[in-house]
């Protein structure tokens, strides 16, 4: 989808038109979900998080304003507030070590690579966890969804080089912790 | 060791939402009303306005109360530390000084006019009363050595067996009408 072409379903989203919105959601959809489900670690909060997330957009693209930004960063950043807005108001969550085996997604064909993915999801998904909420945005932007930084600084609203330095923190203190995982 | 790490992250781009629940989202999501833009600000403009006067409420609330702890509970609030009552104390000295000093003034006129007019009677009968006119020559002597406040008239008056004379009754009346 083309910059200008993107511009133009988002002027129809903003007048109303649903279809138009609807394009943008199956661009955005996948990449959002990732970004949730991997900060909640839980499958259905993350599909309805998601869900909330389009939603919020969709009734509210009467007041968007194309301020130069993707319209990925506002999704970006109603994604953030309603994770944070998910773990303000869920007492107790489920650890991710119980997570059963249903709840983490399937996408290798034979057994062993499945159970292999799994086990990697699951040790890198708790070594993301333990990140602060900023390193857990940068390291999912950059190199899950492969963000340059420049966009990861439009959608966190910080300079570039802030960026690139909280990148390295972030990708040094995983390590760490990955390396402390049995 | 970064490379693995890197390859693990990229590879979590696999993950990909449930594509019956997709379905049902989007369907959802499309069926749902958008909100008007003009409700939307004026919803918007209501919400600030709460958020404003709840805030501006607070800090009058707030601002009260610590003034009436601040004049009830405060140890600046004792009597001796007070500003205010310091002031009223001040005036009401000030004040008192000014009617002692007043009195003083008056007691100091009224001597002199005694002084003035026992000199002007002792040039009007020095024949008449000579005992008398030996007696109020030592007066102011006295009247020196004594505070205004203690000279009694009694010291000038002039006790003589003849009161009858018309100059020491004369006399003793000038000092009665000054004493009065």
């Amino acid at each position: 989808m083309l910059d200008d072409e993107e511009k133009s379903i988002i002027e129809r989203a903003i007048r109303g038109d649903a279809l138009a919105f609807g394009l943008l959601y199956d661009k955005y959809h996948e990449q959002i979900y990732r970004f949730v489900y991997l900060k909640v670690s839980h499958r259905e909060e993350a599909e309805d998080i998601t869900h909330h997330v389009f939603l919020n957009a969709w009734q509210n693209m009467g007041t968007y304003r194309d301020k130069g930004f993707p319209f990925s960063s506002l999704l970006y950043q109603i994604a953030r507030n309603k994770v944070i807005d998910h773990y303000r108001t869920k007492k107790t969550t489920l650890d991710i070590e119980d997570l059963n085996e249903a709840e983490i997604p399937r996408h290798e064909s034979t057994v062993e690579d499945s159970l292999h993915f799994q086990f990697q999801v699951t040790t890198v998904k708790t070594a993301i966890k333990q990140l602060k909420q900023e390193y857990q945005d940068i390291i999912i932007m950059r190199y899950v969804e492969e963000l340059t930084p420049s966009e990861i600084a439009r959608i966190l609203k910080k300079p570039e080089t802030t960026i690139r330095v909280l990148q390295h923190r972030a990708i040094k203190q995983l390590k760490a912790l990955l390396n402390e995982l049995p | 060791m970064e490379n693995d790490i890197l390859t693990t992250l990229r590879s979590l781009k696999q993950i990909t939402p449930d594509s019956a629940y997709t379905k049902h989202s989007r369907m959802l999501l499309l069926a749902s009303p958008q909100v008007p833009a003009t409700e939307q600000r004026v919803s918007t403009f209501f919400r600030l306005s709460a958020i404003l006067g709840a805030g501006v409420i607070g800090i009058v609330i707030l601002l009260g109360g610590t003034t009436y702890i601040n004049e009830t509970y405060s140890p600046l609030a004792l009597e001796g530390l007070n500003q205010r009552s310091l002031t009223a104390e001040a005036d009401e000295i000030n004040s008192s000084i000014e009617i002692t000093l007043e009195t003083i003034d008056y007691l100091d006129t009224s001597n002199q006019m005694t002084l003035t007019k026992i000199a002007e009677i002792q040039n009007i009968a020095p024949v008449a009363a000579p005992a008398a006119s030996l007696r109020l020559m030592s007066a102011p002597a006295e009247v020196a050595t004594t505070t205004p406040e203690t000279a009694s008239v009694d010291t000038f008056l002039i006790d003589s067996d003849s009161a009858e004379v018309p100059a020491e009754r004369q006399i003793n009346d000038i000092l009665e009408q000054i004493a009065q």
